[in-house]
């Protein structure tokens, strides 16, 4: 018997690594993505202006050799505040997820694997969370904690932890139905084994392309919170906060909205092309 | 040899929308060590329940597990765990059952990790080494993903697992009737091998009679929860009693010319496991039934030696 | 036998491939059979061996991409089925052919009525007023067995056995010519399959179609077929009367096939399996693809490809010792 590629140690976390490498918009997404942290993380390195550099002579200058995307009313260079300013947003996106993950995904599993009595309590309270449209929630959990950074991410993650939790239990119920479970049961595996070996890393799929779009409508959530002046407090520039300053310049200034504008879109849709791309990659089924 | 295994009166009720399902209604029998209990019926009659119930899986509703002449009915939490260690089980399904992100040989080595039973790496690398040899499976899929394996490969692993723990007593469900037929035969005779080489005492249920008539010692016939006939392979096949049986056996189409006896062919399908009525559950499709049939259930009754019947009118039938 | 118009269907070197990322996988691999008019033949063969893929090629169903049909002719009634445009082969499916699968449980539309996927089918072929059609449907449910009043229930109220009869009475519906049946019968429990079997015998007595039937079960074929081929990785490797296979086999496989079975009427101590695995259908072997199985192989069946060679007007054999394992199925096995 010469079977040809049995020795390959093909993972299943390899194949869809390898599947999602030939989605072409789903990689370009993800290429754009990379430049868009790296440019926020070496912001210090790549603007041309400290994020707080006023110069009031050139206040309120359109886009230009010296000021790539113009100067806002202090005469601060817009293009470094958008490069300082994805680090807020990008921040906010990856902290509110990892919050809604962290209790979403923790109250889904409680539920999906004891369930009963439990399921239903955890799941009616969740519930009368996702009754509650999202944006006003975070909305009520931003203005009660009060204006800043922190709370913004925690009110956008909380009220993003009903739909994680769903999911996780959905995909943690689906993945406990396998006789697999059973099996690890019947050699006398703990609940913690149970949940950490064989339900957790077939059940993550789901909840990965989840967290991946989430992080694109947490960063529109946060630029409309700080649009409401509920987000980053001034100086701080932040792609939602300078998308409501740039509100009273809009029939004169333009360029003022349209920069972090047009970085608040490429974002999302990177980071939605990625999310598409990891789904159809996680289960080709889908697609065909 | 003595006995490893006594169920009695064994019951598994699951509530449902629609009233009680009784999956496992009333079920005894004994097992000696090293031997073979087959555990035949159709889809629904409460086999593979039953297996799951003895191994603790599913927690029984009422009856008795005797293992070694200690009653395991409700273990703690610690006896639970030390019994798993000599109880296991095949599955069916060589798909679902292995989980398909973790390799072929942390598959196999995985209950020795839970109960520690290897001092050092080495010696742990070499049992799996060893589990995989026994089974028949080559060195260099060890570290292989399942998903590149066929079914014949998979359920290899899946004994391979069973195995680990050095078990005494293995409760198979359904292993080879997701199999081709050319790899169904090597696994059956895998699964002979470790029986005779370790003692192994096996409840093979399935649906195959030619199957289990081929690796069975003795025979229990199961319907809608109920056993109907039990009583050794060779007697089953040559004589048995109850209608079910009877029905059953002639259903099987042999791969001969001509080779298939007269066939009874039973009326309708399976009644519903969900409230009872009284009486023989067989009787709505029974040929032979009878007002009584309807009104009155049969108890198994030792209508020959070693050779239990639930039949009213078996003695009419048979003519004995 | 040999006369063209008792011929109803005539597959000649029919080779399906389909192709993937990485490989070539060459599911039927020229294979040529007959079906004569009121016959059977069954397909026998285990996973893998190209059964169904054969039954999607003679529907004209073959996903492309990515499968692909890369020659042969399917002579039915004499026209070649591949030279037919997708319209056409719509007009034949359903109403000259038509095709049970599997799984009754998946077959039916769960939110239509049993009887209007029967009035659906008929429909479709035959210039029916509705309320012929309607009553056409109650017939066909009354000839697999079921009561005509329940035409207006919804698949979830059958069993198994029963919709596998509701999958039968559309199939039959506008009286097709031939009937491919997939597995018609594997997941039923033996007792309703027993029944099923019944009912598809009679039917096909009453009704004169033809049938292939796609199994792996020797039993059900000894049941129901009057010829056998015997599929292994892509190709027919035996084919011939229910006598010629049943009691004069003389491919390796074909006699691994029946010693694999344990015998339900005689006690066996041990079974004798086929050693190893079907061989990858990306990667077959240059000779006889059941060689590196075989416990008969020579150099030269790992050499070449194996023709196939008659051994009597109905007998077929692609073996390059077929001649030496002359005899019963007993006799050679030693």
């Amino acid at each position: 018997m010469k079977k040809r590629g049995l020795i390959r140690q093909n993972s299943p976390w390899m194949e869809i690594l390898s599947r999602f490498s030939r989605n072409k918009l789903a990689m370009l997404g993800a290429i754009v993505l990379l430049l868009l942290i790296l440019s926020a993380l070496f912001a210090d390195v790549l603007a041309p202006y400290g994020m707080d550099d006023q110069d009031v002579s050139q206040a309120l200058q359109g886009p230009s050799a010296e000021h790539w995307f113009g100067t806002d009313k202090f005469g601060r260079d817009q293009f470094s505040r958008v490069l300082y300013g994805g680090r807020v947003s990008l921040r906010v996106g990856i902290v509110a997820v990892a919050v809604a993950l962290v209790f979403g995904g923790t109250l889904g599993v409680i539920a999906g694997y004891v369930g009963g009595k439990v399921d239903s309590v955890i799941m009616r309270i969740m519930d009368v969370l996702m009754a509650v449209p999202g944006m006003l929630l975070a909305v009520a959990i931003a203005a009660s904690l009060g204006a800043g950074l922190g709370n913004m991410m925690i009110a956008i993650g909380i009220g993003n932890v009903p739909g994680y939790a769903r999911i996780t239990r959905a995909a943690v119920m689906s993945a406990k139905g396998n006789e697999y479970v059973e099996a690890a049961r019947a050699t006398g595996a703990g609940n913690l084994r149970i949940i950490l070996r064989h339900i957790l890393p077939n059940a993550i799929a789901p909840v990965i392309v989840q967290a991946t779009l989430g992080v694109a409508s947490s960063i529109t959530a946060c630029a409309m919170l700080s649009f409401l002046g509920l987000g980053a407090a001034p100086p701080t520039p932040e792609w939602g906060g300078m998308l409501s300053t740039a509100r009273d310049y809009l029939r004169t200034h333009a360029y003022m909205a349209i920069f972090p504008g047009l970085f608040i879109m490429i974002t999302v849709f990177s980071l939605n092309v990625m999310g598409d791309g990891l789904r159809d990659a996680i289960d080709p089924r889908l697609k065909d | 040899m003595g006995t490893i295994l006594e169920v009695k009166n064994l019951k598994k009720y699951f509530p449902t929308p629609r009233g009680m399902l009784h999956a496992v209604d009333d079920v005894s029998f004994s097992l000696e060590e090293g031997k073979t209990l087959g555990v035949v019926g159709e889809s629904g009659c409460g086999k593979s329940t039953l297996g799951r119930v003895i191994l603790h899986l599913l927690e029984r509703t009422e009856g008795t597990i005797l293992y070694n002449g200690a009653d395991i009915s409700s273990p703690s939490k610690q006896e639970l765990k030390q019994l798993r260690r000599q109880m296991q089980i095949i599955f069916q399904d060589p798909y679902s059952s292995i989980n398909p992100r973790m390799r072929v040989a942390d598959i196999i080595g995985e209950p020795m990790k839970i109960y520690k039973t290897c001092s050092s790496r080495e010696e742990y690398d070499r049992r799996v080494a060893e589990l995989m040899d026994t089974v028949g499976l080559a060195q260099r899929v060890a570290d292989v993903y399942p998903h590149e394996l066929d079914g014949g490969r998979r359920q290899r692993i899946g004994i391979a697992r069973a195995l680990s723990l050095d078990p005494r007593f293995i409760v198979c469900d359904e292993p080879v009737s997701a199999l081709d037929v050319s790899i169904q035969a090597q696994i059956l005779n895998l699964m002979q091998d470790l029986q005779e080489e370790r003692g192994l005492t096996y409840i093979f249920i399935t649906h195959n009679l030619s199957v289990v008539r081929h690796i069975s010692d003795d025979i229990c016939v199961m319907y809608l929860g109920k056993l109907v006939e039990k009583c050794s392979a060779k007697e089953l096949f040559q004589s048995n009693l109850h209608p079910y049986t009877k029905a059953l056996l002639s259903a099987i189409p042999r791969p001969k010319i001509g080779g298939t006896p007269d066939r009874i062919i039973l009326k309708g399908e399976l009644t519903s496991p969900i409230n009872p009525k009284p009486g023989c559950r067989f009787a709505p499709r029974c040929l032979y039934a009878k007002p009584e049939c309807f009104q009155r259930e049969p108890e198994l009754a030792e209508v020959r030696p070693e050779h239990f019947v639930a039949c009213h009118r078996v003695k009419e039938v048979n003519g004995l | 036998m040999n006369e063209m118009n008792d011929i109803l269907l005539e597959v000649k070197d029919l080779a399906i491939e389909y192709r993937t990322r990485k490989s070539l996988v060459q599911a039927v691999n020229g294979i040529s059979f007959q079906v004569p008019r009121g016959s059977t033949l069954g397909l026998v063969g285990e996973t893998g061996a190209g059964k169904t893929t054969t039954a999607l090629g003679i529907m004209g169903l073959i996903p492309v991409p990515p499968g692909k049909v890369a020659g042969g002719e399917i002579l039915f009634q004499g026209e070649d089925l591949l030279q037919k445009s997708p319209a056409e082969m719509r007009a034949i499916r359903g109403k000259r052919i038509s095709m049970i699968f599997q799984d009754p449980m998946t077959a039916l539309n769960p939110i239509l009525t049993v009887g209007d996927q029967i009035c659906e089918v008929i429909r479709l072929h035959e210039k029916l007023s509705k309320h012929e059609a309607v009553a056409k449907a109650k017939e066909m449910l009354e000839l697999v067995g079921i009561p005509g009043e329940r035409y207006g229930e919804f698949p979830h109220q059958f069993s198994g056995g029963m919709k596998q009869r509701v999958v039968i009475a559309i199939a039959l519906a506008c009286s097709p010519m031939l009937l491919i049946a997939d597995e018609p019968t594997t997941a039923l429990d033996v007792t309703i399959q027993a029944q099923v079997l019944l009912l598809m015998n009679n039917l096909k007595k009453e009704l004169g179609t033809s049938m292939i039937l796609i199994t792996h079960d020797l039993g059900v074929v000894a049941e129901t077929c009057e010829n056998v081929a015997i599929m292994y990785a892509g190709e027919i490797v035996e084919m011939g009367t229910l006598e010629d296979i049943y009691e004069h086999a003389r491919h390796p496989y074909t006699r691994g096939l029946f010693d694999s079975i344990p015998d339900l009427d005689v006690e066996q101590d041990r079974l004798k399996p086929i050693a190893g695995l079907m061989p990858d259908p990306s990667a077959l072997p240059v000779g006889c693809s059941f060689a590196p199985r075989c416990p008969y192989r020579t150099a030269a069946c790992e050499a070449a490809p194996v023709g196939s060679t008659q051994l009597s007007p109905t007998h077929c054999v692609r073996c390059v010792r077929a001649g030496e394992l002359a005899g019963g199925k007993e006799g050679g096995q030693a």
